[in-house]
């Protein structure tokens, strides 16, 4: 049986049918408890979930995934981060095209009432006065408000049925 | 010579090093602008060059894309040449970049505007055949492959020649072997025999000028100098002198 050594494979072809596609987001901080997924939906409105790994540079931290998709395919995806127990901050959507790469700046537009007040407390990373912060949080409401309604809505449907 | 020209075996201690930084000090001097890629984790290029001058830009970091190539590219007078350094980081970066669509052509991609700069790129390979060494062969359009006579075999070589078969069915890049360069002999009898296997067995070209094995080229590395400058008349200095001209032609 023949053996193919993948390091002279064409990482730009497709695999079958299916092309690599890198995902990464940077300037991202993450503490122990909490994890960095990407979801993706596709056509049919299927979220699907990938981890998302740290990749540690001599100049930065940037977290990374890989996806197969399609040639031609296109998809939304969304970064989350959660910790053990709950939902913590949701990016905007990213159009995300089949044997391409993503590099987006780590950026939430939607963040938990509970998480806002655990950055706060916790954050050391940017020290700001107290009306800078009312300013970001109020951005941050806006941004929430203007590219995650869908999600938000969709959010609270699938509580409802949830329960 | 093309504009890309990579030192490559995976052998180690065949003078891939000392044969590259001496042959680009000396097409320096022919007044050619002259840009080295230290592709080796190791830094032998960089440190042979350069002594314990640590760097904050290297190819890790041009590999990461982290920042452009011209912004880690170094001078160093006494080669006379551009240099762009490694550094020991550069030993986890396959991981790094094993999964990335194109990664294969990383290296390629990085130096495409900086080639253009230079009379010609130099890139010095490590004793390896890894993803980076891909990378160094994808981004060449020429390899030379320094050989030494007492530890030959043609196992190596067969070694190299399917790689680069590998790399031209499953990547699509041929890729030419200018020549072979026979390094750090002793034996005058013992190249010969070398030269008759590999003309029996290859229709690649073997350089004429033979380097000796000398001391004075240790001593020249120690001093981070080059044999044309540290002693162009000793025969190691002189026959590396000639082999550059030859190579250039
Ligand atoms: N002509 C020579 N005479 C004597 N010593 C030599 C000669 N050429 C190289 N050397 C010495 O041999 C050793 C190995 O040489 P060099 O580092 O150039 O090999 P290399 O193939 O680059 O090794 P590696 O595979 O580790 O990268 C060095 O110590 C170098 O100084
Ligand atoms: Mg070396």
């Amino acid at each position: 049986m023949s053996t193919i050594n993948p390091l002279f494979l064409d990482s730009t072809k497709p695999i079958g049918d299916k092309s690599i596609t890198n995902i990464e987001l940077t300037q991202i901080f993450l503490r122990n408890d909490e994890a960095l997924y990407l979801e993706v939906t596709n056509q049919m409105d299927i979220p699907q979930r990938f981890s998302m790994t740290p990749i540690v540079t001599k100049k930065s931290v940037k977290y990374h995934t890989t996806i197969l998709l399609k040639h031609q395919q296109q998809v939304k995806g969304r970064f989350i981060i959660e910790s053990s127990t709950e939902l913590l901050y949701v990016s905007k959507v990213y159009e995300i095209f089949s044997g391409n790469h993503l590099s987006e700046k780590w950026e939430p537009c939607f963040v938990s009432s509970e998480s806002i007040i655990k950055g706060e407390k916790k954050s050391p990373r940017k020290s700001q006065t107290t009306k800078e912060r009312k300013q970001t949080r109020e951005i941050k409401v806006n941004l929430s408000k203007s590219l995650c309604e869908p999600y938000f809505v969709e959010q609270i449907k699938n509580l409802l049925e949830d329960l | 010579m093309s504009n890309i020209v990579s030192f490559i075996n995976q052998k180690g201690g065949v003078a891939k090093t000392t044969t590259a930084i001496n042959v680009a000090a000396q097409w320096s001097q022919l007044g050619k602008k002259i840009l080295l890629i230290d592709l080796d984790p190791q830094a032998s290029a960089t440190r042979a060059i350069f002594g314990d001058n640590e760097f904050e830009n290297t190819i890790y970091d041009v590999l990461t894309s982290e920042i452009e190539a011209k912004e880690a590219v170094v001078h160093s007078e006494s080669f006379g040449i551009d240099v762009i350094p490694s550094e020991i980081m550069l030993s986890g970066i396959e991981i790094i970049l094993s999964s990335k669509f194109g990664r294969e052509s990383i290296l390629k991609r990085g130096l495409a505007e900086v080639k253009d700069n230079y009379d010609i790129v130099i890139i010095d390979c490590s004793p390896s055949l890894g993803l980076l060494t891909v990378n160094a062969l994808i981004a060449s359009k020429d390899i030379v492959i320094p050989v030494c006579p007492e530890y030959f075999s043609l196992k190596g070589i067969e070694l190299i020649l399917e790689t680069l078969k590998n790399i031209h069915t499953g990547l699509g890049h041929k890729i030419n072997v200018r020549g072979i360069i026979i390094s750090k002999y002793r034996n005058r009898r013992i190249v010969e025999q070398v030269i008759q296997d590999l003309r029996s067995n290859y229709s690649i070209p073997v350089f004429n000028n033979y380097i000796p094995d000398s001391i004075v080229v240790e001593e020249a590395h120690h001093k981070h100098l080059p044999m044309r400058k540290f002693s162009p008349k000793n025969p190691a200095g002189l026959a590396l002198a000639n082999l550059a001209m030859e190579m250039w032609a």
